[in-house]
């Protein structure tokens, strides 16, 4: 008896063993690489969704059809994110599946108006991920999730790989939702987002468009006001300590007309908030270490004397960039440089009266900036590949 | 003995601000203060439980205070097992119906019941190595992501602040109880040993809750936890190293399925044993299946849905709730025993 029992049981618990409740194979999946979201002229949200096809991958890999699509893009709209998102399974036979998603694209008429509401659902949905980048472009995101790319197969990972090395000239800052996310719950900090847009292929044959990183979008809480150009915005990472690499062009010594190129290698930033006669003061305290990258001009650079000058060249070229970025951020009132919570952590007695209205303190921030650099090599090359002339190195 | 081992990391969103691992740092000497009635209770009668005893004290009355702790562990394990399903059907399978994460778990709960204490033990020493090792192996893959910044100021608000933390995090270890009741079953009579055993439990205890709060707030930052509903579980999600060590939130899950399968099942021999004591029976073994009847519809009754959840849990109601069973009843009854001079009264 006891016997029949646990056979009885144990194929019980075999009807246990298969699995899940709602399992999702592979073929009912729609692997979404990109997200786009617009606004409609009636105020729907349009959502677009870069949808992988598997089958495209693996057939052009044999390198017969390059020029079919390996992507797929839906657009659908509705009252909110979410119903926009699920409108699209109209379309698709396949539910999206958003885990492998890499971008999100919002459109600058949207963000103008408030982010904060459309992103809801990318926090609160488990099957979103945290990691994206977040991108905001001038025209309409579904353009920019539309948009193929000649090197990469999906388009998607493609503009993630273009954030993942914007750090070489560090115009662009990448932000990832979690970033985003982060400044949007603080009361003070204000957000970046890198702006993307499309420039025209030059080559004739084609119509296509291609995508581009240009420019910072700035948000006021949630609600973007306004662009950085990629000097301003390297500005901001100086501050952010955030700058990883980047070309400085400096006017050349001795020889006005001509430029060179130094090339930061690191940098760091340590800010320091104080009072000074009653007055909140922020020193910026900037350390970037370069080398000379390029060098334009007849001059014999390589020596103590010009490399001195060299360095306080690209010190001033970076003040010049951090001023600028300051000063346009407290006009339009934005804490981007995450004063606030530096703030916060050096002066913890006043800061209760300080985050009331910080909006209004912050512009009257005096910000000192001091910045100190390092050149450290000059290349492959230890003198300007042309002789000095008469005309060019009097000193000679 | 191995009951240090039933602890487990509660991963509720930690409160306050970035002093709170200082708190949890604090909550040592609090767990312990807090264990005091217990000891001494235990020392006066060191072979039987907190239900037995409460009736060696308070006579037929204390079959009423043991009654009412049975119904506190069993309201206590169908919170648990609340918590565990929202977060189950929250985060992971959003469509599995909780009846059926429940009836994968509570028989082999009650399998392992029926087998003994001894059976829940050993399981613990077994797994309880896996789970504190992948708290670290999550605390290293984070520690590239980590802002360590985030805990200055130091001390901001007041000190007092601070302790109040302490205490709030203490009477949320609702094990403390569970203590009462396993003592007997130590095999070490010397009460130095169960004194460092009470220590290291909570040394233990506060080290792990310190490395997840040090996960959370450096990776989230400070004002985001408050808003997330699962913040390790966030936390855990952002782990990507070389593009290739990603999406490890699996590994998190076991730890928490194992823990909790512990934590259940730790209950589950509590409430059996507690109710067969009040009721005198000598062998606890009939009651598992008839509690195991009891015990899933109950704690599918409790769940209404996640807002309850999270005003129950909030530091308002249930640490102070929590409080009146673990130091006020136990702290009565024994100032009862030492005025009528009961038990073993050793100096």
């Amino acid at each position: 008896m006891k016997k029949v029992l646990t056979t009885i049981a144990c194929i019980l618990l075999l009807t246990m063993l298969p699995g899940c409740w709602n399992r999702r194979e592979l073929n009912t999946l729609s692997i979404v690489q990109a997200v786009g979201i617009d606004r409609t002229d009636t105020g729907q949200i349009s959502v677009s969704l870069q949808i992988l096809k598997p089958n495209a991958i693996k057939s052009s890999t044999s390198e017969k059809d390059v020029g079919s699509k390996s992507v797929w893009v839906v657009t659908s709209e509705g009252e909110t994110v979410f119903d926009a998102l699920r409108n699209s399974s109209m379309q698709t036979d396949r539910k999206a599946y958003f885990p492998h998603n890499t971008v999100y694209v919002l459109s600058e008429e949207l963000a103008r108006e408030g982010i904060g509401d459309e992103l809801d659902l990318l926090g609160r949905d488990p099957e979103f991920r945290k990691l994206p980048y977040v991108f905001i472009t001038k025209g309409k995101a579904e353009d920019i999730i539309r948009s193929s790319h000649e090197q990469e197969k999906i388009p998607g990972q493609a503009i993630q790989k273009m954030a993942e090395i914007s750090f070489a000239t560090s115009k662009i800052p990448k932000i990832n939702f979690l970033e985003l996310l982060k400044n949007l719950a603080s009361k003070t900090n204000d957000s970046i987002i890198p702006g993307i847009t499309l420039v025209p292929d030059k080559s004739e044959e084609s119509m296509k468009n291609f995508v581009k990183l240009e420019g910072t979008a700035i948000l006021k809480k949630d609600k973007m006001i306004g662009w950085f150009k990629g000097e301003e915005t390297r500005g901001v990472l100086w501050i952010l300590g955030n700058v990883k690499s980047g070309i400085l062009v400096v006017p050349t010594p001795n020889d006005e007309n001509k430029k060179s190129g130094i090339e930061v290698i690191k940098a760091n930033s340590r800010i320091v908030a104080e009072r000074v006669d009653g007055n909140l003061e922020i020193t910026v305290n900037v350390h970037a270490d370069g080398n000379l990258g390029e060098h334009m001009g007849h001059e014999d650079l390589v020596n103590p004397e010009d490399f001195k000058e060299l360095e306080e060249l690209m010190a001033s070229a970076i003040e010049e960039e951090i001023r600028s970025a300051v000063d346009k951020a407290q006009e339009w009132e934005v804490d981007i440089f995450k004063f606030g919570t530096e703030v916060h952590r050096q002066l913890p007695k006043e800061w209760p009266e300080l985050e009331k209205n910080w909006r209004e303190e912050f512009p009257k921030i005096k910000v000192n900036i001091v910045v100190d650099t390092t050149l450290h090599w000059a290349g492959l090359m230890k003198k300007s590949i042309q002789p000095p002339t008469k005309e060019g190195g009097e000193n000679q | 003995m191995v009951i240090i081992i039933t602890f487990f990391p509660v991963l509720d969103s930690p409160p306050g601000n970035q002093d709170v691992w200082l708190a949890l740092l604090l909550s040592i000497p609090m767990h312990l203060l807090l264990s005091v009635p217990i000891y001494l209770l235990w020392k006066r009668f060191p072979n039987q439980s907190f239900i037995e005893y409460s009736q060696t004290i308070l006579g037929q009355a204390g079959k009423l205070v043991g009654l009412l702790y049975v119904l506190y562990f069993l309201h206590d394990v169908s919170m648990f097992l609340y918590r565990w399903s929202a977060f189950l059907t929250t985060a992971i399978m959003p469509e599995t119906p909780v009846l059926f994460i429940l009836i994968f778990l509570l028989p082999f709960c009650a399998y392992a019941v029926l087998k003994g204490i001894e059976v829940i033990t050993r399981f613990a020493e077994l797994f309880a190595p896996f789970i504190f090792a992948g708290i670290i192996i999550i605390f290293l893959l984070l520690a590239k992501d980590m802002d360590l910044k985030v805990f200055s100021p130091f001390l901001e608000k007041s000190f007092f602040s601070i302790l109040l933390g302490a205490l709030v995090t203490a009477l949320r270890t609702s094990e403390i109880l569970i203590f009462a009741m396993l003592l007997p079953y130590v095999t070490i009579k010397k009460a130095k040993e169960v004194r460092s055993m009470f220590l290291s439990t909570y040394s233990i205890l506060a080290f792990f809750w310190i490395i997840c709060v040090i996960v959370v707030l450096s990776t989230l930052g400070l004002d985001l936890p408050k808003v997330l509903q699962f913040s390790y579980f966030d936390a855990v999600r952002l782990i990507s190293i070389g593009g290739f060590i990603e999406r490890i939130e699996s590994i998190h899950l076991s730890m928490w399925l194992i823990s909790g399968y512990l934590r259940v099942a730790l209950y589950f021999f509590v409430i059996v044993i507690g109710l067969s004591q009040v009721f005198g029976l000598k062998n606890y073994k009939p009651l598992v299946i008839s509690i195991l009847t009891i015990l899933i519809p109950i704690s599918l009754a409790i769940q209404t849905n996640i807002t309850d959840l999270n005003q129950f849990l909030n530091y308002h109601i249930e640490p102070w709730y929590n409080l009146f069973f673990i130091f006020i009843i136990p702290v009565t009854l024994l100032s009862i025993a030492m005025i009528r001079k009961q038990g073993d009264i050793k100096p």
